[in-house]
């Protein structure tokens, strides 16, 4: 998580009410798409000794520095998991209209087998919907995924 | 005195058919059946089990005064004060803590030490009526989330000009039931590193994390992080090895991992590192597997993955390619002209209106645009997010969303375990200056550009250790050279990537200087260009830098500039090199040496190689020539 560090003055105007500081300050759903790396030295290190830098999580709720390890983003009152570091992987999925990071989400929100194909092609003629522009946040682009699933007879049941 | 104990607690039970016959009667007040427990866990010497050792991560200790201690350097995960080496002192201690009263949370000993509470209760026949009762809602909670059905062995290969991920490094993923019906993305991955303060600098932690200044630590995190973190920012592959555990066996393993949350253990690069934490895991549910014991010395993970094949525990295996090799698989999958509009749209978006790209059919947009926006990416890797680069990549996702792509597919390479093995010993018969030899030579790993390339990455090479002892005939015995470390990264230049290519070398050698052959301490390295020719042909060139300790020189550190070039021929038979090299000293001193080495892969683990040299050296010139037999294992 730690290279996906992002200028927070950036995310921060967009956050929407519906969450509370999803993640933290530099990590989380206010990541925007499109994303560098941040360059820490520490990369390196970390890498040597295939280590981690200070964010040591378990698999639990919260990480050891205060970045979320399963968001505070919510759907149908259940905490979301935290894909957000994923989202441009996703991005690229969704205008395809296939690919693992577009299973993926679709499988975190309970998405049945039957139902995954409908998901992808209704995932990619939104494309547009779901990434207005090249500077949605990945909280926004995961709210619009809802709003357009609402709105799909077939998936609404999945984002009630 | 210990024996006195246990005689004691033997006559006391000898009336009796059993603990539990005991423990039923309700004369023993709770104190009592602690205190029973205790002493059945000594008369059976529970604590001499394998499985409780390896619960406590003991090794082999010549400088401890019970001949053994743990790994784990952290005294939150012993209960006894002398639990680090004293396997019947924590026994003791651990029961002790399961049937405290008080603190009956997530703290307590129940909670915290899982597979040690189930194991004991199974092997003392715990009376769970006559103990306290914890209530483990963290447990609970991390079991439901990481909810495991089988267990992979993952392992992210070398990539080149990525010199930390020189031996490659595994992990565990675990995985629920039915994953072939969902994404594996979501699966959680356990992974055993060090953990760094930021605020390090590099020297710091070179120094520190091979001689074992940091901790390391167990963490757990969905697998999508490891895919963007290896496929992704690293550029390497990654190769998944589903074990053949049982769901109980998971169970099990998970029990265990949970002990381990944020406990320390020493971190050291050669050993005790990533890949020899979890052969422990893997052996600890499974009695009869042996791999930690393979591995004394060094425990690289290629290694740890052959010897995980070796025993049996592979069912499958699954090949992750990196995005830059799929990159690579889609621009080679277009015409060489066609290729180039890629590149063109990356920097231009405007190129989709020009007749060139408009005249391509459908599916080679499709394509074009999916490459522009792929290489876009891996740009974007070595900077920081960048409002052009962003807008670019948003419309081509636009156009990519009118056109599509189809899924690439990357031809699958041998997996790394089917490579030689990581040792090399060989003999060899030569002449040097009409001066005949015999010499061995011992590598204590990995690869060089010679060797059977099966398995391992092409242009990658990576020597420690490396040495040669000659016997002369007229000359005698004679030490050749001991090279430190040798590393060589060619990663070849195309239209889309412009990758630098180098090398760095530091060690002893012998080497003719001054009518005289003498030996030197040195170091060299230096960077320049690579490019593949064909499929199997490569040509790189170099510029060098070397400083020598040589005691013909007035200087005490002589340095010198030069340049290197080689061909690379990949060969059915072996791998072939050419490779010229000169370097001008400071003290106008100067070396050449044209080379032609051809290795004869003999299976494997075997290999012959010949090399005929021809060195200049200010007015003398000489040759070296020798052929050997090269044994890996």
């Amino acid at each position: 998580m730690k290279r996906f560090l992002l200028a927070t003055s950036l995310m921060a105007a967009s956050l929407s009410a519906s969450a509370v500081a999803p993640g933290g300050d530099s990590c989380g759903w206010g990541n925007m798409f499109f994303d560098g790396q941040s360059g820490l030295p520490s990369h390196v290190i970390a890498s040597i000794t295939n280590g981690t830098s200070g964010n040591a999580t378990f698999g639990m709720t919260s990480g050891t520095n205060g970045c979320s390890a399963n968001g505070t983003l919510t759907y149908g009152g259940k905490s979301m998991i935290d894909m957000s570091s994923i989202m441009t992987e996703f991005s690229e999925d969704v205008a395809r209209g296939h690919g693992d990071a577009l299973t993926t989400v679709a499988v975190a929100l309970n998405v049945e087998a039957e139902d995954r194909q409908v998901f992808d092609a209704v995932m990619h003629e939104n494309f547009a919907v779901i990434f207005p522009s090249e500077n949605v946040t990945a909280e926004d682009a995961m709210m619009s995924v809802l709003k357009v699933m609402k709105s799909d007879a077939r998936l609404s049941k999945y984002a009630a | 005195m210990h024996r006195i104990f246990l005689l004691l607690s033997l006559l006391l039970l000898g009336g009796l058919s059993g603990f539990n016959v005991l423990a039923d009667t309700g004369v023993a007040s709770q104190p009592h059946y602690v205190e029973l427990v205790k002493q059945k866990a000594a008369t059976l010497r529970l604590s001499e089990e394998d499985t409780w050792r390896r619960l406590l991560h003991f090794r082999r200790d010549y400088f401890s005064a019970t001949g053994v201690s743990s790994y784990v350097d952290d005294e939150t995960y012993f209960y006894s004060d002398d639990g680090f080496f004293d396997a019947e002192s924590e026994l003791q201690a651990t029961i002790d803590a399961l049937f405290i009263e008080d603190g009956l949370d997530n703290q307590h000993a129940q909670c915290r030490f899982v597979y040690r509470f189930k194991w004991l209760t199974s092997q003392l026949k715990l009376d769970a009526a006559k103990m306290p009762a914890a209530s483990c809602t963290d447990y609970a909670e991390w079991r439901a989330q990481v909810n495991a059905h089988s267990v992979s062995l993952i392992f992210p290969a070398t990539a080149l000009n990525s010199p930390s991920s020189m031996f490659g490094h595994t992990l565990l993923r675990f995985d629920p039931k039915d994953i072939e019906g969902g994404s594996d993305w979501l699966s959680y991955a356990l992974n055993f590193g060090a953990n760094i303060n930021n605020d390090d600098n590099s020297v710091s932690f070179a120094f520190r994390g091979l001689a074992g200044g940091y901790p390391g630590v167990y963490n757990m995190m969905r697998y999508f992080e490891k895919i963007k973190e290896y496929n992704r920012m690293e550029n390497r592959d990654i190769w998944e090895y589903k074990l053949n555990y049982t769901p109980e066996e998971v169970d099990l393993i998970l029990t265990h991992v949970w002990e381990l949350k944020d406990i320390n253990f020493d971190y050291y690069f050669f050993d005790e590192n990533c890949a020899f934490r979890l052969l422990e895991l893997l052996e600890l549910v499974r009695p009869e597997v042996n791999l930690t014991e393979r591995f004394k010395l060094d425990a690289i993970p290629t290694n740890t993955v052959r010897a995980v094949v070796e025993e049996g525990l592979v069912e499958s295996t699954y090949f992750r390619p990196s995005e830059l090799a799929e990159l690579h698989a889609r621009i080679n999958s277009l015409p060489k002209s066609i290729q180039r509009l890629g590149k063109e749209l990356s920097n231009d978006i405007g190129m989709m209106d020009t007749p060139e790209f408009s005249t391509l059919s459908q599916e080679q947009k499709g394509e074009v645009v999916q490459i522009a926006y792929s290489y876009l990416r891996y740009e974007q890797l070595q900077i920081p997010r960048n409002e052009a680069m962003a807008k670019r990549s948003y419309q081509l996702l636009l156009a990519l969303n009118k056109l599509s792509s189809k899924k690439v597919v990357v031809d699958r390479p041998d997996a790394p375990e089917t490579g030689h093995k990581t040792i090399t010993a060989g003999v060899s018969l030569g002449e040097r200056n009409d001066d005949v030899f015999q010499q061995v030579n011992y590598r204590v790993t990995y690869h060089d550009l010679l060797d059977n390339e099966k398995g391992y990455l092409r242009g990658a090479q990576i020597i420690l250790f490396n040495t040669e002892v000659r016997h002369y005939n007229d000359g005698g015995l004679k030490f050749n050279r001991f090279d430190v470390v040798d590393i060589t990264s060619l990663s070849k230049r195309n239209m889309f990537l412009k990758p630098l290519s180098w090398k760095v070398q530091f060690g002893y050698e012998r080497v003719y200087s001054r009518d005289e052959e003498v030996g030197v301490f040195q170091l060299n390295g230096g960077a320049g260009h690579s490019y593949e020719l064909s499929d199997s042909v490569e040509l790189f060139g170099i510029l060098t830098g070397r400083i020598e300790h040589n005691k013909q020189f007035n200087s005490i550190i002589e340095p010198a500039i030069g340049v290197e070039a080689g061909l690379l021929y990949y060969s059915p038979i072996g791998t072939q090199k050419i490779d010229l090299s000169g370097s001008q000293f400071l003290n106008d001193d100067y070396r050449m040496r044209a080379e032609f080495a051809q290795n004869f892969n003999l299976g494997v683990d075997h290999a012959l190689r010949l090399s005929l040299a021809q060195e200049w050296h200010n007015d003398d010139d000489f040759y070296d020539i020798s052929l050997g037999y090269r044994y890996y294992f």
